[in-house]
């Protein structure tokens, strides 16, 4: 499969005055031609700055991509001179925002501000980018295009100005379309109809899309795969309908536990109160994350190790990534099975070696944080 | 959408031009001419462009009235208030007989009741009358309308300096937020605000004088003044500007460039400016284009509110650089107990402060579309 | 009305003036909530949804009189004897209104200045009587002193869990305020008693001297339902209590909502414009576009077969947490109308995909129909 886009390792981390907070801190996806990526978590998961790092919008400072690639159709971005960086933006990869009320400046007209982009990217004149931009409005569904381009931002409703947006980042037909809670801020059946319209757009113009949102329901029926994050990492990526239907991390279960889910009622039917699933405790403060697992003191089923290292991403089924312990345990069994008795004794080796060296690092650790305690 | 409700420049713009010569040509001054044809073109344009708008401008206009009726009854009062009359001095006079001083008053009406005193007032003030100025000897309006135009320039003059140096100034300190240059604007702006106007006038003075007179140390002209070509004049009086505007300007930067600063961070941090980055916008149009043009409408709104900082400002420059203005005027009248001119002259000063404060609210207006449109 | 009735909410009206342009003097009245008849029983929840601008945070408010109704009333606990009597007269009065209002439209105002005195006259007496009348339970002509303790029964939680808690305030003084202004606890008792609210929503009890800021969103909210519990009160009117809110807290508060309800025997106005949300709380929910009320049913009498046309296309177009149901049915073109200038007949009529002729003239009264729902439509699908 060819990836138009595929980000590595990627962190940002925000250094302030006496303290850095990690907000992403080692994510690693891949965008396929025309397919759709969910990235869903709370907020403070790092979703946000993991979109504006790939536009290379972080404020800087007090921002900056301390590491990773972000290879879009093989060329790193991260890498990337800001001047040649600005052709870019809008250009190949375009991004629309949460607040459509304030995400198109008052002042200028909504054809003045399709057609800069259109001017930006494009060799063309400005009457020439005008009459563009009506048709642009027209592919988004505005009646009137001829008559919009003249209007202001605020003579619009936040649906008609959604779509403006969607019209601006859409202008020069860029591979990716970074999609920031674009309906997060609307009513349920304007949302509905943003939701349809990127739908039909990215069908059209077979466009890869990056959906950030937190809330499940949105994606599910919206895109092709979803990846989980919290607390800056990406906990679970895996097709759309194995995310749903075969959780494997226990965020991912909790977080879809606590969705209210439509036509269920207030009462059980053994007539007691219907309880929605939640998850307890909150995020973890970004400037101290846990040593170990990031969610081990939310997580119901927290072991000893979880407490002392990160777990890394395995994947548990072909396109099913999940960064926990627990599948950890599973994928070395099966791969014990598939060695044999002699893999077996090998399997035993190697975990005696990988305890015995776990010990010895803990010990290390200890009388490291003792040093560290003494001075 | 219908050609005649978009509002078009180049078909106003000509028929302003054709007025003004009809007019000069028929024989009225210059400016006048100017003024009159304006003032008139703007109003179509406003009905153009805004039906809303022209009526919001005749309202607050009708709205300033009683602010310069209760203006010209504090004059009134005054004049009541002080022992005697006009001709008070008069009665000393060897010359005059009594039988003429009563027919002076009766046709000054000051035989009749207050009020129709104070009718009579109003009425002369609207045609822009305030009495007889003992000092000139020559009616009051005479004597405050040139000074008033004076101070009118060197406001006006002042008020553009500041506000040209202080919007990059205030950029500046903006997208150099807290680092060592930002200090530098903010320290210097400081200290043109701590600087009280008058001692800054007098070391300016000293340092022009002590560096060898490059720039005239007072006064609005040059003796040779009448007997030179119009662009010599203009650049003569330019000269003699340059202190007094430094001085007012100064003093207003501060606040000016605070203001533009502190509303550069705010419009820096909105939404649509990381659109227009997201769009590949450069750096320069992404401040320039899309958050100055944002950020410009509390500094038009400010103006207003500096008018009167500026004018009670010039008035005391004016008084230190020997500027024939207002304040000069105020402070001559005051010291010969020239009432007359008193009153007037504060009149004329509080007539331009509305004036001045409803032309802001009015580009306010024009500049933002939400105003402008809604 | 039953006599298990806590609040009933009779023809509820509120107008905002709204400047027409930025220059303009004048202004034309929008009609946030217009005519609005809603009943909650003690201990139940009601739950009440719409997009943003429909009305139904300014029915909350109202209730609190934190906005004052144009006209209407809000019947707590009321004798049904004074209700009944006072309605008759409300209704006596409007026909003089009516009478009134024919007389300026006959255009024959100008000889019948003394008429027109009359019945002014006659409508001032009238409600005159009629107010004194509901005075002891109609919210809205209370006098102060019975409208304090009235305030007692009814509390709040705010959207907003960052606003709406002074951040100057401990969390004692903030929870502990109302109380001591009414003098339901003093000193020690006091003391006892926020710790006690504190455990009950889940805080441990050193939060009693933190200041807001120290808490999250989701705690911060706890501390707001703290605060509404801390008068007993009979109501509580919680206005988008968890919208604010990531997932996984807004499951915990809802929890906690809910667990409360049954500890002290609360009713809630649940005000929320997320319908999925509302389920899990309600007993009854209530349906509002732009100020009126068009569809009242049992909760699951409501998603399970919503009958007014905008029900059905709201429920619709709530994505669903299921990768294999896409989103369809009908999705409404269009924006919600302007609430200033507000179509004719029915408000939905527009953007509804089952008009029939008389929809854009004769606007729809709520009426019962057989499946028991209360609708206001003219022809409601699956007829």
């Amino acid at each position: 499969m060819e990836y138009v886009l595929e980000v590595n390792d990627l962190a940002t981390y925000f250094f302030m005055h006496d303290y850095i907070i990690r907000a992403v801190d080692g994510v690693d996806f891949t965008l396929a031609k025309g397919e759709t990526l969910g990235i869903v978590g709370e907020s403070g998961c790092g979703k946000s700055i993991t979109s504006m790092s790939l536009m290379r919008l972080i404020p800087d400072p007090p921002g900056k991509i301390v590491d990773g690639e972000v290879n879009l159709k093989g060329t790193d971005l991260v890498k990337l001179p800001e001047e040649k960086m600005r052709g870019f933006r809008g250009n190949e990869i375009s991004m629309i925002f949460q607040e459509p009320m304030t995400s198109l400046n008052p002042v200028y007209t909504i054809g003045f501000q399709i057609s800069e982009v259109l001017r930006l990217h494009r060799d063309i004149e400005k009457r020439e980018a005008l009459s563009e931009a009506a048709r642009l409005l027209k592919m988004v569904g505005m009646s009137d295009p001829d008559q919009r381009v003249h209007e202001y931002p605020f003579q619009l409703s936040g649906g008609l100005r959604q779509r403006a947006m969607i019209a601006i980042a859409m202008a020069c037909e860029p591979s990716v379309m970074i999609a920031d809670e674009p309906t997060t801020a609307l009513d349920v059946t304007i949302q509905a109809q943003i939701l349809r319209l990127m739908g039909e757009l990215k069908d059209a113009k077979d466009t890869s899309i990056a959906f950030i949102t937190h809330d499940l329901a949105v994606i599910a029926g919206f895109t092709d795969r979803v990846m989980v994050m919290y607390a800056g990492v990406a906990v679970e990526d895996a097709p759309v309908k194995e995310v749903f239907k075969n959780p494997l991390h226990p965020y991912t279960q909790g977080l879809l536990g606590s969705v209210p889910v439509l036509g269920v009622g207030k009462l059980n039917e053994d007539g007691t109160r219907r309880l929605l699933q939640a998850i307890p405790g909150t995020l973890p403060d970004a400037r101290r994350f846990p040593r170990g697992c990031r969610f081990a003191p939310r997580c119901p089923h927290a072991m000893k190790r979880c407490w002392e290292a990160e777990p890394n991403m395995v994947e548990v089924a072909p396109g099913h990534k999940v960064r926990c312990y627990l599948h950890h345990e599973e994928v070395r069994e099966r791969k014990m099975r598939n060695l044999g008795a002699a893999g077996r004794r090998i399997a035993k080796l190697q975990e005696h070696d990988r305890k015995k060296r776990e010990s010895k690092r803990a010990r290390e650790e200890r009388k490291e944080s003792k040093r560290d305690g003494v001075s | 959408m219908n050609p005649l409700k978009q509002f078009n420049w180049r078909f106003t713009v000509p028929v302003d031009l054709v007025l003004i010569v009809v007019l000069v040509s028929r024989g009225s001054g210059v400016f006048f001419s100017i003024a009159v044809v304006e003032a008139l073109m703007w109003m179509v344009r406003l009905l153009w462009i805004s039906p809303a708008m022209l009526m919001y401008i005749i309202r607050r206009l009708v709205q300033a009235i009683p602010v310069l009726l209760a203006v010209l009854a504090i004059g009134f009062a005054l004049i009541q208030l002080a022992p005697g009359d006009m001709f008070t001095q008069m009665e000393l006079s060897d010359n005059i007989r009594p039988e003429q001083l009563d027919r002076f008053r009766e046709q000054f009406r000051l035989d009749q009741p207050w009020y129709m005193q104070f009718y009579q007032y109003v009425i002369n003030a609207v045609q822009g009358e305030f009495g007889f100025s003992r000092t000139y000897r020559a009616p009051v309006f005479a004597v405050v309308s040139q000074r008033a135009a004076n101070t009118i320039l060197l406001s006006l003059t002042s008020l553009a300096f500041a506000w040209v140096l202080s919007i990059p100034a205030g950029v500046f300190a903006a997208t150099n937020q807290y680092n060592i240059k930002d200090q530098f604007v903010s320290i210097f702006a400081f200290v043109g605000l701590a600087i009280p106007n008058f001692f800054l006038a007098f070391l300016l003075l000293y340092l022009v004088s002590s560096t060898g007179n490059w720039l005239p140390l007072g006064g609005m002209t040059s003796s040779g003044f009448r007997h030179m070509t119009a662009t010599q004049q203009f650049f003569d009086i330019a000269r003699h500007m340059v202190i007094p505007v430094v001085v007012i300007g100064t003093s207003i930067m501060a606040t000016l460039t605070r203001v533009m600063r502190g509303e550069m961070l705010k419009i820096m941090n909105e939404q649509y400016v990381v659109t227009a980055r997201a769009k590949g916008q450069t750096e320069n149009k992404v401040v320039y284009m899309h958050a100055l043009r944002n950020a410009i409408n509390p500094m038009i709104t400010i103006l207003g509110f500096q008018l009167g900082n500026v004018m009670s400002g010039a008035a005391l420059v004016e008084i230190v650089v020997a500027w024939p203005g207002l304040g000069s005027v105020l402070l001559e009248a005051l010291l010969s107990q020239d009432l007359y001119l008193v009153v007037g002259s504060l009149i004329y000063g509080v007539g331009l402060l509305v004036i001045g404060n409803l032309l802001a609210d009015i580009a306010l207006a024009l500049v933002d579309p939400r105003v402008r449109v809604g | 009305m039953t006599d298990k009735s806590l609040l009933d909410i009779r023809k509820l009206r509120k107008t905002f003036p709204v400047k027409a342009n930025v220059f303009s003097t004048k202004s034309i009245p929008l009609k946030a909530v217009d005519g609005v008849n809603l009943q909650i029983r003690k201990g139940e929840t009601l739950g009440l949804v719409g997009e943003s601008g429909c009305g139904k945070t300014t029915v909350g408010r109202c209730l609190l009189r934190l906005y004052q109704p144009d006209s209407g009333r809000i019947w707590l606990e009321a004798d049904p004897d004074v209700v009944a009597e006072v309605e008759a007269r409300d209704a006596e009065r409007e026909e003089i209104e009516a009478e009134l209002q024919s007389v300026f439209e006959n255009g024959s105002a100008r000889g019948q200045s003394r008429k027109i005195r009359e019945l002014k006259q006659k409508i001032r007496t009238i409600r005159a009587v009629a107010d004194r009348k509901a005075a002891e339970y109609d919210l809205l002509s209370m006098p102060a002193a019975r409208m304090q303790q009235a305030r007692k029964e009814i509390q709040m939680v705010f959207q907003d869990p960052w606003a709406s808690l002074n951040p100057q305030m401990v969390v004692k003084d903030l929870i502990g305020e109302g109380p001591y202004t009414f003098g339901t606890h003093r000193g020690r008792t006091l003391d006892r008693w926020v710790n006690e609210l504190l455990d009950k929503v889940g805080l441990p009890k050193n939060a009693a001297n933190r200041y807001p800021h120290e808490f999250s969103g989701g705690q911060r909210q706890r501390i707001g339902i703290a605060r509404a519990l801390a008068l007993t009160p009979k109501l509580i009117v919680c206005d988008e209590p968890v919208s604010a809110l990531d997932v996984s807290v807004q499951a915990q508060v809802l929890n906690l909502l809910i667990s409360l309800q049954d500890d002290f025997d609360l009713a809630y106005l649940f005000i929320a414009h997320d319908l999925s949300v509302v389920q899990y709380v309600s007993d009854r929910v209530a349906v509002m576009y732009l100020g009126k009320v068009v569809e009242l049913a049992d909760s699951k009498q409501l998603y399970q077969s919503p009958r007014h046309p905008y029900t059905i296309s709201l429920l619709s177009s709530i994505p669903v947490a299921d990768p294999d149901i896409r989103v369809e049915g009908q999705i409404l073109e269009g924006d919600v109308p302007s609430p200033i200038n507000p179509p004719s007949g029915c408000a939905f009529h527009p953007r509804c995909p089952h008009r029939i002729d008389p929809c854009d003239k004769i606007l729809p009264e709520l009426g019962r129909d057989r499946a028991g729902h209360r609708i206001a439509c003219h022809n409601p699908p699956n007829d």
